[in-house]
């Protein structure tokens, strides 16, 4: 099995065009990296590179599972219909979060210089999230109103 | 030993079974992957164009003289920095996620494709590196070792590289799948195990991606676009909160010139050809021809703020020191140390009749954390290479 075999048009991926941009992108990478290590003193290479490393295995390895988890169980635990209105509100949520959780952290925030981080991010973040969650309580009674509609149209009886 | 061996050919089965599985699925098929990718793809453009921009600014070439004019687009590009960076992030975790399942397929055989599939490394580390740093500084938090400027900016070259090549490896397949029929769904099978729970679809994943990053770029747009000031959530900076209504980078007290700054013996000194030709106290400063111009004050950051200022053309003082023909101006602060203890103003900047040496913001003498006595305020220029406190100028 190679990579491809999800991908029909795999014999036509690598023509010339790959080859041009792998010479020309290659290029921009080594640039990169050569500008990196000569510039050390600012970089701190191997700090650099334990960031940079870090940050994917943290997707790779613990996020991306994470949100497939969390998915899932939500797919096992609650009614079809609140399925896909919990999990993008969770998904929302949860980047928001993320987004916003250096400036609610205040880890930035120096006492002499107050117009820097000037806003109550924790109020805003906590506003959000409950902005969030009702738009997917309304999403979710939309649906219910819905199928009941439809049920009531299809002639079919009300559930006791 | 070889229980153990056969759990783990078990485990490799599943997750090749569930991969396969997902990998049939319309949110996680090539076509999805082809349209976030070109999302993803422009606003990395231009994120790094624009950071470029930026760069170069800091760390002129020889060959390279940015003009003056027009005024605000240096506040342009770096706005444009900042927005299309956030709204990248909805975008790069759902490409992220509808690419997934392919982190498990095995490591293929032809070169080519081991090439293409290495290259991923930097294309994903790099991404992530980039907006993780970029949104960490602009929130003034550092938790790293390196100085972030330069880390960014070399990461910003091994992320767009392998980006290049990743564009040269997909730009056919994504082709052929946005042309292809939209009637013609791949038909979503065995999905049993996972009960009859509804999936993510296509749509749904890209409207939430396209959706997220609009509302992340509603809530923090407004720390340089003024009609959306009011709907600021998680900007670092509101360009209205600050001494005297504008936001401060670095305050005097953080720079450490507060009591020289305030010095009655304070004077600004004009050098050329090595020696100094004159010396002005702020009376005499102020007594010069006044030249009033409103300018933005732009941050690399991605806020700005435009406010009026007054105070006395760069052009007109060297007149006054009798000093016309020049080519270049290096412009010295107070500060003891710092990188940004000096900058350069290259011919069109320091020809530029509103590039000025400051003394009033928006009527009001200079606040101490915007440069008083003195602060040099140009048009088309990084906020940080506006010098605050100045004391010297150095004619070249």
């Amino acid at each position: 099995m190679t990579d491809d075999h999800t991908d029909s048009t795999a014999p036509q991926r690598h023509g010339a065009l790959f080859w041009t941009a792998v010479a020309l992108g290659w290029g921009m990478v080594l640039f990169g990296i050569v500008g990196l290590l000569k510039d050390s003193d600012a970089t701190v290479p191997a700090g650099f590179g334990a960031w940079f490393i870090g940050l994917a295995i943290a997707h790779d390895a613990f996020l991306a599972p994470l949100v497939f988890i969390v998915a899932w169980a939500v797919g096992r635990v609650l009614p079809p219909m609140t399925v896909v209105p919990v999990r993008l509100g969770l998904a929302t949520s949860a980047l928001l979060t993320l987004y916003a959780w250096p400036l609610a952290g205040g880890y930035g925030k120096a006492a002499s210089n107050p117009s820097a981080l000037p806003l109550d991010y924790s109020r805003n973040l906590v506003v959000s999230l409950v902005v969030i969650w009702t738009g997917v309580v309304a999403w979710i009674a939309t649906i219910a109103v819905r199928a009941r509609q439809q049920r009531i149209d299809d002639g079919g009886q009300l559930p006791k | 030993m070889s229980n153990l061996h056969a759990t783990a050919k078990t485990l490799q089965q599943e997750v090749a079974t569930r991969r396969d599985l997902l990998l049939t699925e319309p949110a996680h098929d090539v076509r999805t992957a082809a349209i976030l990718g070109i999302a993803l793809g422009i606003s990395f453009t231009l994120c790094f164009l624009t950071g470029l921009v930026s760069h170069t600014l800091q760390y002129p070439p020889g060959w390279f003289a940015w003009r003056s004019r027009p005024a605000g687009l240096y506040r342009v590009t770096q706005g444009l920095h900042v927005i299309s960076g956030t709204a990248a992030i909805p975008l790069l975790l759902a490409k992220l996620w509808s690419v997934y399942p392919r982190l498990f397929l095995p490591m293929p055989r032809r070169v080519a494709a081991t090439i293409e599939r290495v290259s991923l490394v930097p294309l994903v580390a790099g991404s992530l590196f980039m907006l993780f740093t970029g949104t960490a500084n602009i929130a003034r938090w550092y938790p790293w070792p390196f100085y972030f400027p330069r880390g960014h900016y070399w990461g910003a070259w091994i992320t767009i590289g392998a980006l290049v090549i990743h564009v040269g490896a997909r730009a056919s397949s994504a082709r052929i799948a946005l042309s292809s029929d939209r009637s013609v769904v791949t038909p979503v099978i065995g999905v049993a195990n996972d009960h009859d729970a509804p999936r993510i679809g296509r749509r749904t994943l890209i409207g939430w991606a396209g959706g997220a990053s609009l509302a992340l770029t509603a809530v923090t747009a407004g720390q340089t676009v003024p009609f959306l000031r009011r709907f600021v959530l998680f900007a670092p900076r509101r360009p209205d909160i600050g001494p005297q209504a504008i936001p401060v980078n670095r305050t005097a007290g953080e720079a450490g010139v507060s009591e020289r700054a305030q010095d009655p013996n304070w004077r600004l000194v004009i050098e050329s050809g090595g020696s100094d030709l004159m010396s002005l106290d702020l009376a005499a400063v102020s007594a010069l021809p006044q030249r009033t111009a409103t300018l933005p004050i732009a941050c690399v950051e991605g806020w700005s703020a435009s406010a009026r200022w007054s105070g006395v053309s760069v052009t007109d003082i060297l007149q006054h020191a009798s000093i016309t023909d020049f080519e270049s101006v290096e412009v010295v602060s107070i500060e003891d140390g710092g990188r940004y203890r000096r900058s350069m103003l290259n011919s069109f900047q320091a020809h530029d009749r509103d590039t000025m040496l400051a003394t009033t913001l928006n009527g009001e003498p200079l606040d101490l954390d915007h440069g008083f006595p003195i602060r040099l305020i140009s048009p088309n220029r990084p906020g940080v290479l506006q010098t605050k406190w100045v004391s010297r100028l150095i004619v070249r």
